[in-house]
């Protein structure tokens, strides 16, 4: 299962582009009911922070009203909300760097607000919610643009080539960025397991 | 475990944390949409980052020409110094001529320059 929503599409896309650039608020709400849950996952596995993700979400609510009228729907209203709020969460973490930044929070998933959906096939001898706090304090700490493809790719199941339009690069990148991101998290992975 | 479970179960472990969708969250946003489209449309327009800059900018370009015209215009602070200097001084009976160390323009030549008449 897709955490953000993966596999939503919209029925009739190019009718809802008309409605948004037209300034129609109840597309905007349809949009939220079908990309919301993508775009709070996103936002808030990005920025691990509930508060911070939950103003992005909304501000970028506002962007995309704003901005509809000038969006062709080329590349798609799922890469394009995405980007945006892609786009301002980095912002945010770029102004981070310049303060001392957030301690790494004991719960990672309870202080970004996410939920946890129980794993089936799991082996019972293993601590299911500390296995995914560890590993999403891995992922925390991967350099910010892996963290981006990891979460597109493997959270909201976008495929490599949406991950590409979502992010502004190539799936070249997005090919390197997920390998080295994996590598990185396997290794962590294999010790979480006792390997 | 091998490589290949090694990489579904991490799929698996990313998928597996998500969030919901906030309801309250379209409604703070609706409500901001609707509370900007109430402003009038020039307050809008000045109240945008982009504008807010342009007025500024033209705000010191303005206030910057306009010193610079009224310093060099006439009846600006500096000639009117003169005129006033010279104002009193003919008040007085005193060629304004003489005291400034210009050649007074009746006589040809200065009284005590020594020369020709």
């Amino acid at each position: 299962m897709c955490a953000g929503g993966g596999d939503l599409t919209f029925t009739n896309e190019g009718e809802m582009i008309a409605r948004l650039r037209r300034g129609d608020l109840d597309a905007l709400g349809e949009l939220y009911r079908e990309l919301g849950p993508a775009m709070v996952s996103l936002a808030r596995s990005l920025l691990r922070d509930r508060a911070e993700a939950d103003d992005v979400v909304a501000d970028c609510l506002i962007r995309v009203h704003e901005k509809a009228a000038g969006f062709r729907g080329e590349r798609g209203l799922r890469t394009w909300v995405l980007r945006i709020v892609a786009n301002r969460c980095r912002d945010l973490l770029r102004r981070r760097r310049f303060d001392a930044g957030e301690p790494e929070a004991h719960d990672p998933i309870a202080h970004a607000g996410l939920r946890v959906e129980p794993l089936e096939e799991w082996d019972h001898a293993l601590d299911q919610e500390k296995a995914l706090r560890a590993l999403e304090q891995a992922i925390g700490r991967l350099p910010p643009e892996q963290r981006e493809a990891v979460i597109l790719r493997d959270r909201l199941g976008m495929s490599q080539e949406e991950v590409a339009v979502t992010l502004g690069i190539r799936v070249g990148a997005v090919k390197s960025r997920l390998f080295r991101a994996r590598e990185t998290l396997k290794v962590e992975l294999k010790k979480l397991l006792g390997e | 475990m091998d490589d290949q479970d090694l990489d579904r179960t991490l799929s698996r472990m990313i998928a597996a944390v998500g969030a919901d969708a906030q309801p309250a969250l379209l409604t703070r946003a609706r409500a901001r949409i609707e509370a900007r489209a109430r402003q009038p449309r020039f307050v809008r327009w000045a109240m945008r980052p982009a504008a807010l800059g342009a007025s500024v900018a033209l705000f010191v370009a303005s206030a910057g020409l306009s010193l610079a015209l009224v310093s060099g215009a006439p009846g600006s602070a500096a000639s009117q110094s003169s005129t006033l200097i010279e104002s009193l001084l003919e008040e007085r009976g005193i060629e304004t001529g003489s005291v400034l160390g210009t050649p007074a323009t009746d006589s040809g030549s200065a009284p005590d320059s020594g020369g020709a008449r």
